[in-house]
């Protein structure tokens, strides 16, 4: 098993660094999974995570200079890591004006994801900082358990409205309230709701959009029959849609400034009555995918 | 007693009331023929620091006379009362023009009057304890290593580091490179405790004349007091430092101002028994 990686560009570096904050705040640890073309972050839905699942997809293309790894053997050549990404996170804060970032796995007291950053000084040779941050190998039978989630059966599809708004109201609501309940209709309508016994609040939404259906058989025609007006509603945990907004980084504008010249960056969410509530952040060189299950 | 600091002084010395609020709780003034001292001890004795202000500093300073039978009188105070003084240093340099500090041992107070723009001004009247004398014993001459870089770039190694990292060892290595990194205790898991090194080269330091192979480690959080101090003024820092168990002294020095940082460094015999014991 080998992996050694390496970021020159500082716009790269940059996006890499915001993105591992964003996951910093979702999950405390979390499973790395590298393959030859893709990095991806991983929060299975078990208990002790609440319930919630995150799927982060990177191409790593995208972000680094130079990419090598080889994998547990050659018909499975990937390799899946258990970390903290906090820890990843602070070993990239400072390196925002970095020369070059070098990332490798290796074998010191345990297995670690070795950063090194080589800082800019005025002496003759850089300044060399380095981080060693332990990791977990996680063995192949158990890879299985971080498969993909499978998009389930939504009955509303909705763009988010500013996540700077959005994040506000959610954050005074927070305050009040352990569980919201989130609802949005066909008609591009969304209400943020928290009701306790002495207060009830209610944010509306309007003029949000709906992102087209996906086009199978089945489902255009019961999309087409369905009421537009009607909202499809789940009660969430506050806290983990607060950790979620919290944690983007990226301009609330559509528009998004990046090297890329990215156009649209879809943020948008999707909703099973009652039963779970899954955002998707759609952008040229990642995709994030977070599941909140309803609770009763 | 009785001094009067003027215009930007005022501020160089409230930082340093900053700097000695990261040591102990109690501040401690000693004003002596060469100046006016200020003290501060931790309460398990590991961290000293003194801040010495010579006559230049002040625009008028007078020590106050020592008696046949009597010493140049000491004293106390509370560091948090003091420190409110000093608190904000902004409006410290924006609006105080002068700031006269007078010990009054029969009326039992030390005044601190702060003249202000606008015609204002704050009187502080500080209920003081008299004491003995607070000096760590130390030999910067003892020391058989010393470094001395710009705070600068001490400040920049220092960042890479959490603020909540208790603390840090400094470190010689091959080709004259110093290293700084953070120190992992005993109890901590080794395998769930991210280490962090950063390597500088000799010709970052002003001066570097050390043991091959020598190691310190000190406690990060009361450095840092120091480091912001030094990073203020401007001036360049040194570390003088012997074995492991030895106190390291920090220096700064200028024409009229000496500061001492005194700290406790981890003996071998601990940093022995801490070196994994590596059960695979």
């Amino acid at each position: 098993m080998r992996f050694r990686a390496k970021i020159v560009d500082l716009a790269c570096l940059n996006h890499f660094s915001r993105i591992i904050n964003t996951i910093a705040k979702l999950a405390k640890t979390c499973i790395l999974r590298l393959t030859v073309c893709k990095l991806y972050f991983i929060l299975s839905d078990k208990v002790a995570n609440g319930g919630a699942s995150m799927w982060c997809e990177l191409s790593q293309g995208n972000f680094f200079d130079e990419f090598q790894m080889e994998g547990v053997a050659a018909e499975h050549n990937e390799i899946y890591l258990e970390l903290v990404p906090e820890n990843l996170s602070r070993a990239l804060k400072t390196a925002q004006n970095a020369k070059a970032v070098k990332i490798k796995l290796t074998n010191k007291h345990c297995p670690c994801l070795s950063v090194a950053v080589e800082l800019p000084s005025l002496s003759s040779s850089s300044r060399i900082v380095t981080h060693d941050i332990p990791v977990g190998v996680i063995p192949r039978r158990m890879w299985n358990d971080f498969r993909e989630p499978s998009v389930p059966d939504f009955d509303v599809s909705i763009y988010l409205p500013a996540l700077k708004t959005m994040k506000s109201v959610v954050e005074r609501m927070k305050n009040l309230s352990n569980f919201i309940v989130i609802e949005a209709n066909l008609s591009g309508e969304m209400n943020l709701k928290i009701e306790t016994d002495l207060v009830s609040v209610t944010t509306h939404f309007k003029d949000l959009g709906n992102p087209p259906w996906a086009s199978e058989d089945g489902c255009q025609s019961s999309a087409q029959g369905r009421d537009l007006e009607s909202m499809a509603e789940a009660c969430i945990d506050i806290k983990k849609l607060q950790q979620l907004l919290a944690g983007q980084q990226v301009n609330p504008t559509k528009a998004l400034c990046s090297k890329f010249n990215s156009s649209a960056c879809e943020f948008q969410l999707n909703i099973v009555r009652k039963r779970i509530v899954h955002f998707i952040l759609l952008h040229e060189e990642v995709s994030l995918q977070y599941f909140i299950p309803a609770v009763a | 007693m009785k001094c009067v600091i003027a215009g930007g002084n005022v501020k160089v010395f409230g930082r340093a009331v900053h700097s000695l609020s990261r040591i102990g709780d109690e501040l401690y003034l000693e004003p002596t023929e060469s100046g006016l001292s200020l003290r501060a001890v931790n309460s398990s004795r590991s961290a000293f620091a003194s801040f010495l202000f010579a006559p230049l500093f002040f625009q008028l300073y007078e020590p106050g006379s020592a008696g046949p039978d009597t010493e140049l009188f000491r004293c106390k105070v509370h560091m948090k009362s003091f420190l409110g003084i000093f608190r904000s240093l902004p409006s410290l340099e924006k609006s105080v023009g002068k700031c006269l500090i007078l010990l009054k041992p029969r009326a039992s107070r030390l005044v601190l009057q702060l003249h202000c723009k606008y015609g204002v001004t704050k009187t502080h009247n500080l209920a003081f304890q008299e004491c003995e004398r607070l000096q760590a014993v130390f030999d910067t001459q003892r020391c058989a290593s010393r470094l001395c870089a710009p705070a600068r770039v001490l400040a920049e190694a220092v960042v890479h580091f959490p603020l909540t990292l208790a603390e840090v060892t400094l470190g010689t290595g091959p080709g004259g490179k110093i290293s700084l990194r953070n120190y992992v205790e005993e109890e901590a898991e080794p395998s769930k405790t991210m280490v962090t090194e950063l390597w500088l080269a000799e010709d970052e330091f002003q001066s570097v004349a050390v043991t091959p192979g020598s190691h310190i480690t000190f406690c990060l959080k009361e450095f840092r007091g120091l480091l912001s101090f030094a990073e203020a003024s401007n001036l360049p820092l040194t570390i003088h430092f012997d074995e492991p168990g030895r106190p390291a002294i920090f220096t700064l020095d200028d024409t009229v101002l000496e500061v001492h940082l005194v700290l406790a460094t981890l003996s071998d015999l601990e940093s022995n028994s801490q070196s994994p014991s590596t059960n695979g």
